[in-house]
C-alpha cells in the first residue's frame, strides 16, 4: 500500500515536471517569434513539410467522410421526409465538429508524428547540439518554425476537410440519392451560421493545431535521444495529441455551443 | 536552408486553397453571404406577449422571403412582455406602418422566426419604429390544454364523468406555461380552437394579437385582448415556409 | 597539482568542478587550465565524462559547483544572448560530427554563416569553398550527409567548426572508429589547423598514441579527479603507477581488469559448497 503511494507520488511530479518542462519550452519557443518574422522563409519550408505535404490525405479523407455522412443521413432523414434538411445535417456536422477533430486527428497522424520522429532524430544525432554550439538556439531556429506552420496550417487544412466533404455530401445527396440541389443549400446556408458555427470551427482548428503541435515539437525535443527513444516519443506525441484534441474539443464546444 | 522555388509556389498554391475553403465554408455553406452589406440596415421593435423558442439571429421574413434578423431579444419590465429587435436589411425600406408581426414555425418542430405581413398603410417604418400589430408564439402545451379544456367543457353536459378531467387540465395550464416547447405549424387548430371556446380562457396562456393602442395604458390592454382577435391574422403566413424554400432556390 | 590562481595564459580555466548524472558522480573538484594557443589533449578511460567536460566548457550542462571561466568569463554565470555571443568563440567538433541530415555539404558549411554574418551569397560562397578546401573536401560540396563516410562527415564537420573563426576548437573523440588513413589525415588536420589559425584546441580522446602526437599540454582525468597534468613530456615519463598504465595501455594495474565482483571461486561453486570443505 505505502509503494502504491510512493509510485502514485512519484508519477504525479513526473508528470509535473514534464509539464512544468513544457510550459518553459513553448514559452522560450515563441520567444523566437521576432527571428521568425524577419526570415520568413523558414516558415515557408515547414509550411511546405507540414501543410502541402497532408493536402491530399486531408481531402481524400473530408471526400470520404462528407460522403459517408450524406448515405448515412439520408437513410436516418427520409423516414421523416426531411431529405431536404440533408445539407444542414451534413454542413452541420463538418463545420462544427467533424472538420476540426478529424482533420486534427489526421494532422496528428501525418504531420505530428513527423515532427517528434525529426525533432527526436534530430536530437539523437546531436544535431542540436551542434546547433547550439554552433551558438544557433535550437528552439528558436528549428522548434518556433515547426509551431507556428502546424497552427497556421490546421485551420486551413480543416478548412479544406469541411469544404470537400460538404462538396462529397453534395455529391452523394444530389448526385446519387435524389435530394433536390434548391434546399439542399438555402437549408444549409439559413442554419449554418457565420459567427455561431463557421467561426467557432476555425478557432477549433486553430487551437486543435497549436495543441497538436506544440505536442509533437516538445515530445520530439523531450525524448530519449535512442532510437526506442525516439520510437516512444513518436507513439506518445501521437496518443497524447489524439488525447488532448478530444479533451480540448469538449471544452471549447461547452464554451461555444452551450450558451 | 534555402527555400526553393517550387516549395515557394507549393505553399503558395496551399495558403490559396486553404483560403478558398474558408470562403467557401463562410459564404455557401454558413448565411454570411446573406448580408451583402449590413449597411444602412435599420432596427424595428416589437412586443410579444410570449417569443416562445424564438432565437436571436432568427430570420425576420415576409411573404417567404428573409428581409432580416432578429438582433435582441429582452424583457420589457414596464409591460410584463418580450421586446423584440429586428435588423432589416437596407432593400426593403418600404414596409407599412400598419406590418404587423407574428412568431411561426418553420416546419413541424423546425426553427422559429418572425413572419411579417403588409398593412396598407401609405407611411413606411422608420429606424427604430415599433410594429404595433404582434402575434405571440404558440405554446404547444398551452395549445393542449386549452384543446383538452374544451373537450371537458363540450363533455360536461353530457357525462359526468368528463368534469373531473378539467380542474386538471387547467392545473396543467397554470404550471407548464413558463417552459415552452416548438408548437407544431398550428395555424389550423388555432383557428378552430378559439372559435370552439366559448369560455374565456386563463388570458396569459392565450395566443392572441394585441392591438396596442398607444391611448390605452399598456397593463389595461395586455389582459383586456385576450380573446377577442385571436382568430383573425395568421392564414396568410401559412403558406411561409415553403415560400422560402421556393425563393431561395431561386437564388441558385 | 591543482592551481587556485588562473595562470595568465589560460583561455579556459576550471576550477573545482563537480557534476553527476543521476546518482553517479562524474567530477569531484576538478580544476584544470586549458593553455592559449596549444593543443590540449584531456584523456582517461571510456566512461569518465570526458565529452561531459567539453559540454560543461560550451554551456549547454550546469555544473553542480564549481566554475568555468572562458577568456575571464564565467560561462554559467551569463544571460542566454551573452551564452550565445561567447559560443561564437567556441567550436565543437562532436563524435558524430553532428551535420544536419536534410541539407548538403555545402549548405551545412554555410549554415553557421547565414545564421550569424548576414553577408551576401556570393561571399558566403567563397567562405564555405575555402573552407572545404582546407579540410580537402572542396569536390564533395553537393553531397547529403548519409552520402560520407565518417572520417568524411567529420571533416565537413571541422570545416563547419571553423566556419566563423573561432579562437578555441573541441573536438570530441575525434578519432574513434577511424581507419589509419582517416586517422592520419584528421590528425594532421588538427595539428596544422591550430598552427596556421592560432586556435587553442582541446582534444578528448583515449587514443594514446594519436593523441600524443599532437598534443603539447596532457591532462588525464579518472574517477571524476584530474590524475596528472603537464606538458606531453612530463606525461611520457611520469612514474604514478595509474598514468603508466594508461599511457602504455596494460591490460592490469591499478585499473583492475576484473569489474569488482564476489571471489570467482565463490561465485563459481557457491558459497555453501566452500564452507563444507573447509
Amino acid at each position: 500500500m505505502v509503494i502504491f503511494f510512493q509510485k502514485l507520488g512519484q508519477e504525479t511530479l513526473k508528470g509535473i515536471g514534464k509539464l512544468g518542462r513544457a510550459v518553459v519550452f513553448i514559452a522560450h519557443a515563441l520567444t523566437g517569434t521576432p527571428e521568425l518574422l524577419r526570415r520568413p522563409g523558414l516558415l515557408l519550408a515547414q509550411m511546405y513539410s507540414v501543410g502541402v505535404l497532408s493536402i491530399l490525405l486531408i481531402s481524400i479523407s473530408g471526400l470520404f467522410v462528407g460522403m459517408v455522412l450524406a448515405l448515412q443521413g439520408f437513410n436516418v432523414l427520409s423516414d421523416f421526409g426531411a431529405e431536404e434538411s440533408l445539407g444542414v445535417m451534413v454542413a452541420a456536422s463538418l463545420v462544427r465538429e467533424l472538420g476540426p477533430v478529424v482533420t486534427a486527428l489526421l494532422f496528428a497522424g501525418r504531420a505530428g508524428s513527423a515532427l517528434t520522429a525529426e525533432i527526436g532524430l534530430m536530437k539523437a544525432t546531436e544535431q542540436l547540439s551542434g546547433m547550439e554550439m554552433m551558438a544557433v538556439d535550437p528552439v528558436k531556429r528549428i522548434i518556433a518554425p515547426r509551431l507556428f506552420s502546424g497552427t497556421i496550417s490546421m485551420p486551413l487544412l480543416a478548412a479544406l476537410f469541411t469544404a470537400i466533404g460538404v462538396l462529397g455530401g453534395y455529391f452523394v445527396g444530389v448526385g446519387l440519392l435524389g435530394v433536390d440541389q434548391g434546399p439542399f443549400w438555402s437549408q444549409m446556408q439559413s442554419q449554418i451560421d457565420f459567427w455561431d458555427d463557421s467561426v467557432n470551427g476555425f478557432i477549433k482548428s486553430l487551437v486543435f493545431g497549436a495543441v497538436v503541435t506544440g505536442i509533437a515539437v516538445f515530445e520530439g525535443y523531450d525524448a530519449i535521444p535512442t532510437a526506442e527513444g525516439v520510437s516512444r516519443a513518436t507513439t506518445r506525441s501521437v496518443v497524447y495529441a489524439a488525447f488532448a484534441v478530444l479533451g480540448s474539443d469538449f471544452v471549447l464546444t461547452a464554451l461555444m455551443f452551450g450558451d | 536552408m534555402q527555400v526553393t522555388r517550387t516549395t515557394e509556389i507549393w505553399v503558395g498554391a496551399f495558403v490559396a486553397l486553404g483560403l478558398v475553403a474558408l470562403f467557401f465554408v463562410s459564404m455557401q455553406v454558413s448565411n454570411l453571404g446573406d448580408f451583402k452589406s449590413s449597411r444602412g440596415s435599420y432596427v424595428l421593435k416589437a412586443h410579444f406577449g410570449n417569443v416562445g423558442g424564438l432565437k436571436v439571429r432568427a430570420p425576420v421574413s415576409m411573404a417567404g422571403v428573409t428581409l432580416g434578423r432578429v438582433e435582441r431579444i429582452s424583457f420589457d419590465a414596464s409591460r410584463y412582455e418580450a421586446l423584440v429587435e429586428m435588423r432589416i436589411d437596407p432593400a426593403f425600406k418600404q414596409l407599412p406602418e400598419d406590418t404587423s408581426a407574428s412568431i411561426l414555425t418553420a416546419g413541424l418542430l423546425g426553427e422559429q422566426y418572425i413572419g411579417l405581413s403588409a398593412g396598407g398603410s401609405d407611411d413606411f417604418l422608420k429606424d427604430g419604429d415599433e410594429i404595433e400589430l404582434t402575434q405571440s408564439a404558440v405554446i404547444l402545451e398551452q395549445l393542449i390544454s386549452k384543446l383538452m379544456f374544451n373537450k371537458a367543457e363540450e363533455g360536461k353536459t353530457e357525462a359526468k364523468k368528463s368534469t373531473r378531467d378539467a380542474p386538471m387540465a387547467t392545473s396543467a395550464v397554470t404550471t407548464s406555461a413558463p417552459r415552452p416547447i416548438q408548437p407544431p405549424d398550428a395555424v389550423p387548430s388555432t383557428s378552430v380552437v378559439p372559435e370552439a371556446a366559448p369560455v374565456p380562457l386563463t388570458p396569459k396562456a392565450e395566443s392572441e394579437v394585441q392591438q396596442k393602442n398607444k391611448s390605452k395604458s399598456p397593463k389595461s390592454s395586455h389582459k383586456a385582448s385576450a380573446v377577442k382577435r385571436s382568430s383573425a391574422p395568421s392564414s396568410e403566413h401559412h403558406a411561409s415556409p415553403r415560400a422560402d424554400h421556393a425563393s431561395k432556390k431561386k437564388a441558385h | 597539482m591543482q592551481p587556485t590562481q588562473a595562470p595568465d595564459d589560460a583561455l579556459v580555466s576550471i576550477r573545482d568542478l563537480s557534476y553527476s548524472w543521476g546518482q553517479r558522480k562524474i567530477f569531484d573538484g576538478v580544476s584544470l587550465d586549458i593553455p592559449r594557443g596549444k593543443v590540449t589533449a584531456i584523456m582517461g578511460p571510456s566512461g569518465t565524462g570526458k565529452t561531459t567536460l567539453l559540454k560543461l566548457i560550451g554551456g549547454q550542462l550546469r555544473p553542480e559547483r564549481g566554475s568555468i571561466y572562458f577568456n575571464g568569463k564565467n560561462v554559467h554565470a551569463l544571460g542566454m544572448d551573452e551564452l550565445y555571443e561567447l559560443r561564437k568563440e567556441m567550436g565543437m567538433l562532436f563524435q558524430s560530427g553532428a551535420l544536419l541530415t536534410d541539407i548538403n555539404v555545402y549548405d551545412n558549411v554555410a549554415f553557421p554563416l547565414r545564421e550569424h554574418t548576414g553577408l551576401p551569397e556570393s561571399m558566403i560562397r567563397t567562405l564555405v569553398l575555402m573552407k572545404l578546401e582546407a579540410v580537402g573536401l572542396r569536390g564533395a560540396r553537393n553531397l547529403m550527409p548519409s552520402e560520407l563516410s565518417g572520417g568524411m562527415a567529420r571533416r565537413v564537420a571541422l570545416a563547419r567548426a571553423i566556419a566563423l573563426d573561432p579562437s578555441m576548437l573541441m573536438y570530441d573523440e575525434p578519432f574513434t572508429g577511424q581507419d589509419p588513413i582517416s586517422m592520419g589525415v584528421l590528425v594532421k588536420l588538427i595539428h596544422d589547423l591550430n598552427k596556421e589559425l592560432g586556435l587553442t584546441s582541446i582534444v578528448v580522446s583515449h587514443d594514446v598514441k594519436e593523441t600524443m602526437e599532437i598534443a603539447d599540454h596532457v591532462c588525464i582525468i579518472s574517477a571524476g579527479k584530474v590524475v596528472g597534468q603537464g606538458s606531453k613530456e612530463q606525461i611520457a615519463d611520469s612514474d604514478s603507477t595509474w598514468i603508466r598504465q594508461f599511457i602504455d595501455g596494460a591490460p592490469d594495474g591499478p585499473v583492475p581488469f576484473h569489474y569488482p565482483a564476489e571471489d570467482y571461486r565463490v561465485d563459481l561453486i557457491g558459497r555453501i559448497d566452500l564452507n563444507q570443505r573447509h
